[in-house]
């Protein structure tokens, strides 16, 4: 059965280990997200468990699934995200519309998928097993990539768009990674925006990057840069998003620096 | 009645024990005394690193700063790891910098893991230095032979119950009263020289000058107000346990260090710490498979 809204949100922020205090305490969260591949179902760390027991919304995000591949879904991954999403107690989970591992090698990265009908047949397929497997909807995230498969036959917005009408997943929408692709591969972003259909979207990430030497990079180690908060305007003049989260992994900055850049999003979102 | 054992009865020689155990106190008090009254220096504003120190010794110098540093927002405590993190901004004070360079992201360091490695630091044994030359800490190595020093008759007149106590009881006498000195003198002998050797040793202006500012902290507009109005002041006297964000503390502290001072816990303390590698797969793009940031990005 095809649910017709996505749950509110608000605005979130990516909790993590390193920052598990602070996310507790910083004003104006309303939700977080995990990393699924990091928590044990049934065992959550104290700070997760305090946040659950306030009643925040904890929504598992995979990095692990490698949906886009062409080998067989890795039916203990899924089950593993599906474990988490019943212990958090999860309204919706998510990864991304890659690839992490080909012919037994683990790459170490989102690897796009090409923009085939042929990979797209492979991604439906897959991304239909895993819903199977998991008790709560599943949202799939665009990535940020260095390098475009030859051969394209879709933009990414026709992509997705056509993944969600035959899957009927969600979407979660990277505007930084938005930003990356149009930095580094030249893709046009509003055409992204226009194409997806908005109103499968779940939320939003946000993130941080550096340029160097002409290209972007998606470090989340850096601050959230303008032209990513002026994309996530872009998305709300189109439609009011139901969540959107920062994202932050590393060299975390000071509580202040994180409330500020919370207080950026929500501003963009007014 | 035989010839009593070096001409001195038994209750007698009790008396006179006793006396000498008196003597031997008052010996260890007055060389306390004497280690305490050391030379003068000039007055001058302490740091909140050496009121940190000068309260507590090197550990606590330690926990001030990181206390100062925590209030500010430069170094951040994880309840999951219980390591501390600089976030970034600097410190002109020595310490805390030292502090925030240990602490650099993204490993960090547990509380008793970054006093064990600043133990040797020389920003630490600079405050050391000065607090000795403005006459405030008795010099360590000083302290360390007046505390040989104070224990020394009390090993005396042990020795010589001892004496006393082996004789009797090849005489076949009564010795169990002086068995029970014997195990006395013994255990304040100890006492003298192994458990003071551990503490910190202020001198008398020292302890002046740590009474008074920690008075005066409580004068609105005060320079130690400024300094110690805050954690500060609570964490140089009571240690970071006194930190008032108990969220924090018991961030910092694992379950079973929670109980008993922290004042000394550089000597005692122990347990918990190790040096840290910030948790796997956290960093690095949301961490699974040891994925990483380069190139194109996260993507995540």
């Amino acid at each position: 059965m095809r649910t017709v809204t996505a749950p509110h949100l608000g605005v979130g922020i990516g909790w993590r280990p390193e920052i598990d205090l602070t996310v507790e305490r910083l004003p104006g969260v309303d939700f977080v997200e995990v990393v699924a591949e990091n928590l044990h179902p049934g065992e959550l760390p104290e700070s997760l468990r305090l946040l659950a027991e306030r009643g925040l919304p904890i929504l598992p995000h995979a990095v692990s699934l490698s949906l886009g591949g062409a080998d067989p879904v890795d039916a203990a991954r899924v089950e593993h995200l599906a474990a988490v999403a019943e212990t958090v107690r999860a309204p919706l989970v998510s990864d991304h519309v890659c690839f992490v591992r080909a012919g037994g090698l683990d790459a170490g990265h989102l690897m796009p998928v090409p923009r085939t009908r042929e990979a797209l047949e492979v991604l439906v397929a897959n991304v239909k097993q895993a819903q199977r497997l998991l008790p709560v909807p599943l949202a799939l995230e665009n990535v940020a990539a260095l390098l475009d498969w030859p051969g394209a036959e879709l933009t990414e917005g026709q992509f997705l768009a056509e993944l969600v009408e035959r899957t009927d997943c969600w979407l979660l929408v990277d505007v930084a990674n938005l930003h990356a692709n149009a930095r580094n591969l030249g893709t046009d972003p509003v055409e992204f925006l226009t194409a997806i259909p908005l109103e499968r979207l779940a939320y939003v990430h946000v993130a941080g990057g550096v340029e160097r030497e002409g290209l972007y990079h998606d470090t989340h180690a850096h601050a959230v840069q303008h032209e990513v908060l002026d994309l996530l305007g872009e998305l709300c003049s189109r439609t009011k998003p139901p969540g959107v989260l920062l994202e932050r992994d590393d060299e975390y900055p000071t509580d202040e620096e994180l409330a500020a850049e919370l207080t950026a999003i929500r501003e963009v979102l007014s | 009645m035989g010839q009593e054992p070096w001409g001195i009865s038994g209750p007698e020689f009790l008396s006179y024990y006793l006396v000498g155990i008196g003597v031997a106190l008052l010996a260890a008090l007055l060389v306390r005394v004497a280690a305490k009254a050391a030379q003068a220096g000039p007055a001058r504003q302490l740091s909140a690193s050496e009121l940190g120190y000068l309260s507590g010794g090197p550990a606590r110098a330690v926990e001030t700063a990181v206390a100062r540093l925590l209030e500010s927002g430069a170094l951040r405590a994880s309840r999951g790891t219980g390591y501390l993190v600089a976030t970034g901004p600097a410190s002109a004070d020595p310490l805390e910098a030292a502090v925030l360079r240990k602490c650099r992201p993204p490993t960090g360091y547990g509380l008793v893991a970054l006093q064990n490695r600043l133990a040797e630091s020389r920003e630490l044994a600079a405050i050391g230095e000065q607090l000795v030359r403005d006459g405030l800490v008795v010099a360590p190595a000083r302290a360390r032979g007046f505390r040989t020093l104070s224990a020394a008759p009390m090993g005396l007149v042990f020795l010589v119950g001892l004496a006393r106590f082996v004789n009797g009881v090849n005489l076949h006498r009564p010795a169990g009263w002086l068995g029970a000195l014997l195990v006395l003198s013994a255990a304040l002998t100890v006492l003298l020289a192994l458990l003071l050797r551990k503490q910190h040793l202020r001198t008398f202006r020292g302890d002046r000058v740590l009474s008074r500012t920690m008075k005066a902290r409580n004068v609105i507009g005060s320079n130690e107000a400024l300094l110690l109005g805050g954690a500060a002041g609570a964490v140089v006297l009571g240690g970071l346990l006194a930190f008032p964000d108990r969220d924090v503390t018991s961030a910092i502290y694992p379950a079973t260090m929670t109980t008993g001072s922290s004042g000394s816990s550089w000597w005692g303390g122990g347990g918990g710490g190790g040096s840290s590698c910030s948790s796997g797969g956290g960093s690095s793009c949301g961490g699974g498979g040891g994925g990483g940031c380069g190139g194109g990005g996260c993507g995540g």
